[in-house]
């Protein structure tokens, strides 16, 4: 009966699993979604860009009328980098091969979001390679026949992740714990045995022999 | 997903030259969840039995050991909320809003803009994230340990038999850091991001 049941809650276990492949969980966040124009947009992002992976940057494109994607638009990106960020020359704004390189200065070219790029064909997408940490301004522009609108949003790209030299005080935690469970143990342990150690006379109880001295 | 996983996910999809990488998500997920736990709990019960000469049954190892694996699953799963937690905190109250506005209250309506930014930096998140570990990894070796104790009362044996079951914590610990290093990737709305 019990293998069964086992049976039972593997072969679920199982299908749940094989469902999972379908929940694209870990979804962007929504940055921006704001009414301009003819147009609703909705801007996402990875929900914590940092500069040393590749960052995407998404666009829903919606009918203002009737909340309809619309799916013909040219969807053009300008990424301004963070005002204070001392940027080094190596340091750039960068596409996938094939998506146009930026640096730091003035003027910058867009980057374009299409739809080719994006797994749901409903947005546009564009995967970005931010150069440096900060509070970076994304300004994205929609243009649809003889309708245009532009948007903006900022977009707050963490330090690079990966440091550990960061968390060490927290890593030497569980073993400093450790140790000092051990010793706590140790000591505990010494006191018993030489407790056991003692001739039968004098293992007295403490508390017993407090009240006998008290009476006396 | 973080993304070193996700990248290896579209790397081995395109390698085995199929059109999805969700075979082999479901592939690797089955195997992280069922498989590799599985076979490491099994190792670090055959361990401790080998080297102790314990003699309840290996089942009863596995069963009773990993149970006191999990207060380290709990803060694996506290820290990954908290993440989700800390950057998409502020689409909860948009949420409630357009709800309100589909019950029949304009005032509350959403009128467009932009969104708050995270709750908490990425570091503080990590800080966090890894006090969480620390407190399930210590939790988790205190409940082996005691679950030691039972079977061998003497010190230096609870100890020979605690080894594989601490080996094993420590390793899920490793696991869990490493994670929380990693940048999270944004699945279902971009293609395949692969390294510049």
């Amino acid at each position: 009966m019990k293998t069964l049941r086992y049976g039972w809650a593997f072969q679920a276990l199982l299908l749940f699993e094989l469902a999972s492949g379908n929940a694209w969980a870990d979804g962007g966040v929504v940055r921006f979604r704001g009414v301009q124009g003819p147009f609703v947009i909705t801007i996402f992002t990875t929900p914590a860009p940092t500069p040393d992976s590749a960052t995407d940057v998404s666009l829903l494109v919606q009918r203002r009328d009737s909340n309809v994607a619309i799916l013909d638009a040219t969807v053009d990106l300008q990424f301004t980098p963070p005002a204070l960020s001392v940027a080094k020359p190596t340091e750039q704004l960068c596409g996938l091969p094939g998506v146009a390189l930026l640096g730091h200065g003035a003027t910058q070219p867009s980057v374009r979001a299409t739809r080719a790029q994006a797994s749901n064909k409903l947005l546009y997408a564009a995967p970005i390679r931010f150069g440096v940490a900060g509070h970076w301004t994304l300004e994205a522009s929609v243009t649809r026949g003889s309708d245009s609108a532009r948007v903006s949003c900022s977009i707050a790209v963490g330090p690079p992740t990966g440091r550990l030299a960061g968390l060490l005080p927290y890593l030497l935690l569980p073993p400093l714990m450790v140790i000092l469970f051990a010793i706590n143990q140790s000591l505990r342990k010494k006191p018993r045995l030489a407790s056991a150690n003692l001739p039968e006379q004098q293992k007295v109880n403490p508390i017993h022999a407090a009240s006998m001295s008290q009476s006396g | 997903m973080t993304a070193p996983l996700a990248s290896f996910t579209s790397q081995l999809a395109e390698r085995l030259g199929l059109a999805t990488s969700q075979p082999v998500t479901s592939a690797l997920l089955f195997a992280a969840l069922v498989l590799a736990p599985a076979a490491l709990a099994l190792s670090a019960a055959y361990v401790s039995r080998a080297v102790t000469g314990v003699s309840a049954p290996m089942r009863e190892l596995f069963c009773r050991f990993s149970f006191s694996l999990i207060p380290l699953g709990i803060a694996m799963w506290a820290g990954h909320f908290l993440f989700h937690l800390s950057v998409g905190w502020s689409s909860g109250w948009e949420t409630i809003r357009r709800a309100a506005a589909d019950a029949g209250w304009p005032s509350l309506e959403w009128r467009g803009g932009g969104f708050s930014a995270p709750l908490l930096g990425l570091e503080a998140v990590q800080v966090l994230q890894t006090v969480l570990l620390d407190g399930g990894v210590l939790l988790a070796l205190y409940l082996s340990w005691r679950v030691c104790l039972t079977y061998a009362p003497r010190g230096r044996d609870a100890l020979r038999l605690f080894a594989s079951w601490a080996g094993l914590a420590t390793m899920l610990y490793a696991v869990g850091v490493w994670i929380i290093l990693q940048p999270m990737q944004m699945r279902g709305l971009a293609g395949p991001i692969l390294s510049p």
